[in-house]
């Protein structure tokens, strides 16, 4: 199977035109690898404000879904609820860093393992 | 691909995304890790994205530089988001994702969200949150100032975290990949004429844009307002209405002579006095097979639907019969799909029949488009999204403000807990010395 990518490869790479030829799957590929990297960003990550910045990532990779499925569907419902995801992200990013601040001040440190007596 | 193949790569792509959290100094031999790290993980998406290539759009076309540049920088800047040590270059990285989105946006012909996207994500919550680092940004020590804190460095259990990547891209590459080795495929939705046609379609959705539209066209028209009382009849639309049994024969009649002013486009007077002008919308050589109603057919068949209905009617058929404005638009879908023959010959041939072709500019762009769907189609949730704007204003001006905790720290101490303010590593927040007090007062 390796030869045939390679035998594929040079007319691929010698047509390679400006604009998107791209194909649904691609632009699923990369909403799914962008959705695997933001939830083990959010998973490993002990500083706070990363955490919430990963799961911005994850809104993103969501939305590149929806936006790609709309095209490939010529449906603008698509579109349509990417405005409703930017619109719960800002308010959620709002609340969180506020929510972070106050949490800052008690203790002084953005490392969530401080808050780590809220499992007991 | 097989799914073992499948599995494989999302291994070493768990792999590479390990490496490259490993933890530790920056050392050379680090370095050399992460670099192996990376080079596995880019590897991987290659070999993904290529192998998607053949099933779907074929061996000699490639996906396009632009998508392979925005897919690039998008995956690279979010890796570097999650794996850097500094919290502020994590929230630069992922303003870099977001650049890419929005070139991935504008590939999909979806510019308002692009531009949107840029507005709101980069300009607005990216700055929030860079503020927000300002404001809590600390030393780690202080033998070591220019150090990162110790839980930036070093990730919280990088092997689970390797686990659940291989795990939820193995899930999630199976569904674009099936078992018995070709990418979930159907039929190039990008070719071009269903695009455009679907986007003309919502012209007739826009009645005062396509009046106007076709008023720029017809040499002589104009563009009128409504009358008082009149209902609201587009001409345009007039034809499709008495088809579609909206409107009675006896409204549409007395409406349809030249010059006479109705809602919509006012005719020029050298239509002729003796002639029935009905101004129908057609794409020349478009099957009739599109959802879009009688006005986006052949213009053969809304001619001959017309005739029927206007023979049925109280209208006087002149002497020279049906003069018919066929509005078709722009050359672009023209030129891609070959016109058949025979409809749009004899359409084009009559006498009676004047072909007005609307420019490529009165096609609805993307902004008027995601209006028009808003406004018909969801107005609920654009009054979700403002009322839950509204509550999160709500929530972050009660946050802000500073509450008085009053013998917190007795409370605390009287359990065993430290007093809340400093935190240092390893704590795990008992305080003996307390309890020790505590327990004995």
């Amino acid at each position: 199977m390796t030869s045939g990518l390679m035998d594929g490869l040079m007319p691929m790479l010698a047509s390679i035109q400006p604009f998107s030829n791209a194909h649904l799957a691609q632009y699923l590929l990369v909403s799914g690898l962008l959705f695997t990297i933001g939830l083990v960003g959010f998973l490993t990550r002990r500083n706070m404000i990363v955490m919430f910045l990963c799961t911005e990532l994850m809104f993103q990779a969501a939305a590149i879904a929806f936006i790609a499925f709309g095209r490939f569907h010529h449906d603008i419902s698509g579109q349509v609820f990417v405005i409703f995801i930017l619109t719960i992200a800002a308010a959620e990013a709002a609340l969180a860093l506020g929510l972070v601040v106050l949490l800052y001040r008690r203790n002084e440190t953005l490392n969530t393992e401080a808050w780590a007596e809220l499992r007991d | 691909m097989s799914t073992l193949l499948i599995y494989g790569l999302c291994l070493v792509g768990a792999l590479g995304l390990h490496l490259l959290m490993r933890p530790g100094d920056d050392g050379r031999r680090t370095q050399g890790l992460r670099a192996i790290g990376a080079v596995l993980g880019l590897g991987v998406v290659a070999y993904f994205i290529i192998a998607t290539i053949d099933a779907t759009i074929g061996p000699d076309r490639s996906p396009g530089l632009f998508f392979s540049l925005f897919a690039l920088v998008s995956v690279v800047s979010a890796t570097q988001m999650i794996t850097t040590s500094r919290p502020v270059y994590a929230a630069l990285h992922f303003v870099l994702v977001v650049l890419a989105s929005a070139g991935l946006f504008l590939l999909l012909e979806a510019e308002f969200m692009a531009f949107a996207l840029i507005i709101v994500y980069a300009g607005a919550i990216l700055i929030t949150y860079m503020f927000v680092l300002m404001l809590a940004q600390q030393a780690p020590s202080d033998d070591l100032p220019d150090a990162q804190p110790e839980y930036d460095r070093f990730s919280r259990e990088p092997a689970a975290g390797a686990i659940v990547a291989f795990v939820l891209l193995a899930v999630l590459t199976q569904t674009i990949f099936d078992s018995d080795g070709g990418a979930v495929t159907r039929p190039p939705a990008t070719d071009p004429p269903a695009a455009l046609v679907a986007s003309w379609g919502r012209l007739t959705e826009m009645p005062r844009r396509l009046d106007e539209a076709v008023a720029e066209a017809i040499p002589g028209a104009t563009v009128v307002d409504p009358a008082e009382g009149e209902p609201p009849l587009n001409l345009l639309l007039g034809v499709r209405a008495v088809l579609e049994g909206v409107v009675t024969d006896d409204d549409l009649a007395g409406r349809l002579a030249p010059g006479l002013s109705v809602e919509g486009v006012q005719l020029p007077e050298t239509a002729g006095a003796d002639t029935t002008t009905v101004v129908m919308l057609g794409i020349d050589g478009m099957a009739s097979d599109l959802d879009v109603a009688a006005i986006m057919a052949t213009p053969s068949i809304v001619e001959e639907e017309a005739r029927r209905v206007l023979a049925a009617s109280n209208l006087r058929m002149a002497e020279g019969g049906l003069r018919t404005y066929v509005v078709s638009v722009d050359a672009e879908v023209r030129a891609l799909v070959p016109p058949t023959p025979t409809e749009g010959g004899a359409a084009a041939e009559s006498p009676e029949t004047v072909m007005v072709r609307l420019p490529g500019s009165a096609r609805p762009d993307n902004i008027q488009d995601v209006g028009l769907a808003l406004i018909t189609r969801f107005p609920a949730s654009l009054e979700i999204a403002g009322v839950i704007l509204l509550m999160a204003m709500f929530g972050a001006v009660l946050l802000a403000r500073r509450q008085i905790e009053i013998g917190e720290d007795e409370k605390r101490a009287a359990v065993g807990l430290r007093p809340l303010g400093h935190y240092d590593e390893g704590d795990d927040g008992t305080d003996d010395a307390a309890a020790t007090a505590g327990g004995s007062a």
